[in-house]
């Protein structure tokens, strides 16, 4: 018996119930669609924009169409860890040699990937419309990277906030607190009343990273003058923080364990 | 698999004593923990699992302490555990619900782990639904899908909470005598509220109260104690001849021109009726004790 095993086997059963749901698919399709509509002028034009390599028009779009299925995301992924209680498989579960600290790796890594899937796919389709208008398949192995590096470690960074900040908040209440805060930590300029995390690294729509790696102009986020320093420090902070966060959340949990 | 419990107490935030000062010792094979409800039966059974801390007091499972994390995992290898309120995914078929519990088990070798969770799929009778969504199960289905993921790593310690609740009959049966093979070679610690479950397959048995172990001992000798204590007494179906004095009214069976009461306790003499001493069932001699418990207490 090892934990290792045993956190691959609980990786493949959270990414299987999650990507079973259809309501994921279906959402995750419809807003592929949205972001298309929203998205003709970059799509149509089949000119190469001036001063922008192919990469960083590739960047510009990744950036551009993400925006919106990361809210997706979040709101799917907010069910995950209430519904161990609400089934009452947690109980169960305690009683086995899989530990608590295996369990909840495999449930992150699992739902993540599991809810990440269609919001790649949805993302791929576009950009392979985006490839179709611009005459080159290079854009898919370019999307790819760039969806790697400035989309998910936001999703790394939302998911652990999601699925710690559920297991004691009502899940719509989150869900809706989610929303408001995704517009307020990446949509606010700089100037608007409320301070708001849009400017700095901590930003999760990856604003510093498309600026900083591929000299994107990104909305509130990083200007072209952003280091590509800024950009790695950026998503290495959105790659840390979820490990702090889970591993807090996992003090959290054995701690409840203890006050039963 | 030996259990020794010594002055084992859980108190629950709000101080609501779950547990007092609890001395068990259960040697193996078949055991019966019986008691109304509120008893403490369910936190016991939790504490065994692992799933609570003990407030205070000592136990040990099979020679491993639990005060350890090291004998906690131990045990937890060994053990099997069907809670009293089974929770599924309800979005997983029976087979990969098992799978995936059996991974949890440590069964790390797939084919092995397929074969076994096929075995158990036959001994519940589950095989032809296996492929089935556990949501469109019945209560009863998912209470033999809760038996076979207790059984998945042929545990040596098998913990059953109320495990007949939801099964017809024919089903309560074919568990029992399942249970009972189980017992001849590990120890089976058997909660119920369903005497008759108990009677038909543990030979020891606790019963717990407010908390407390109000007996522990062979089903033999609490039969015993309600033995010269359980009368039929027949009446002619007159409301105002049902049997008074004090008694507790265990049954009551109407017949063509006359009922039947079973009691327990010491009917009143009556003209009207006649009552007969009986040999005590395990049934009865239960509703003894508790008289005798709640008498004790008044005093």
């Amino acid at each position: 018996m090892s934990q290792r095993a045993i956190l691959w086997g609980v990786i493949r059963y959270e990414f299987k119930m999650q990507a079973r749901r259809r309501s994921l698919w279906i959402v995750f399709a419809g807003l592929a669609l949205i972001m298309l509509a929203a998205m003709p002028g970059e799509l149509i034009n089949s000119r190469p924009h001036s001063g922008m390599t192919l990469l960083q028009l590739v960047a510009s779009v990744t950036f551009d169409i993400n925006w919106l299925p990361v809210i997706g995301i979040g709101i799917f992924l907010a069910d995950r860890f209430p519904r161990e209680r609400s089934y009452r498989v947690d109980e169960l579960f305690e009683t086995t040699v899989g530990t608590l600290r295996t369990r909840l790796a495999g449930k992150y890594l699992g739902c993540l990937l599991g809810t990440l899937l269609p919001a790649f796919l949805a993302n791929s389709f576009d950009m392979c419309l985006f490839a179709f208008f611009k005459h080159t398949l290079l854009v898919l192995p370019l999307s790819l990277v760039t969806y790697t590096t400035i989309v998910v470690p936001g999703i790394c960074f939302v998911a652990a906030f999601t699925l710690a900040c559920t297991s004691f908040m009502w899940v719509p209440l989150y869900q809706f607190l989610f929303i408001g805060y995704w517009f307020w930590g990446n949509m606010l300029g700089p100037n608007a009343a409320l301070p708001t995390i849009s400017t700095t690294i901590l930003t999760p729509r990856g604003s510093f990273i498309g600026a900083g790696l591929f000299g994107i102009s990104a909305l509130n986020g990083g200007t072209q003058s952003t280091t590509p320093l800024l950009g790695i420090a950026s998503m290495l902070l959105l790659l840390l923080i979820p490990l702090l966060v889970m591993l807090l959340f996992y003090r959290y949990l054995r701690w409840e364990q203890f006050r039963k | 698999m030996k259990i020794e419990m010594s002055e084992l107490n859980k108190v629950y935030r709000g101080g609501i004593h779950a547990l007092e000062r609890v001395n068990l010792s259960i040697a193996g094979g078949m055991y019966g923990l019986l008691g109304p409800n509120g008893a403490g039966k369910t936190t016991l059974m939790r504490i065994l699992a692992g799933i609570l801390r003990p407030s205070s007091g000592r136990l040990s499972i099979g020679g491993y302490d639990y005060d350890t994390e090291k004998g906690r995992v131990e045990v937890k290898r060994l053990l099997g555990y069907l809670p009293q309120e089974m929770g599924v995914y309800p979005d997983l078929n029976a087979r990969e619900f098992l799978d995936y519990v059996a991974i949890l088990k440590g069964l790390d070798d797939q084919r092995a782990r397929q074969k076994r969770v096929d075995e158990l799929l036959e001994i519940v009778s589950l095989t032809e639904v296996a492929r089935r969504k556990l949501k469109t199960f019945s209560g009863g289905m998912k209470r033999r899908v809760g038996i076979a993921q207790a059984l998945l790593n042929d545990p040596r310690l098998l913990i059953v909470d109320e495990p007949t609740a939801g099964l017809d009959p024919e089903e309560r049966i074919h568990f029992r005598n399942l249970l009972s093979d189980l017992g001849g070679e590990r120890t089976v610690l058997l909660s119920t509220h369903i005497v008759e479950d108990i009677a038909q397959t543990c030979r020891n048995l606790a019963i717990l109260k407010n908390g407390r172990v109000i007996f522990q001992g062979t089903t033999i000798d609490l039969i015993g104690q309600a033995r010269g204590k359980v009368w039929i007494v027949t009446t002619n179906g007159n409301r105002s001849n049902r049997p008074t004095g004090n008694i507790t009214v265990v049954s009551t069976m109407h017949m063509d021109t006359s009922v039947q009461y079973r009691v327990v306790g010491e009917p009143a003499p009556s003209d009207e009726s006649e009552a007969v001493l009986t040999e005590p069932s395990l049934e009865d001699s239960y509703v003894w004790l508790m008289r005798e418990r709640r008498a004790h207490v008044e005093l």
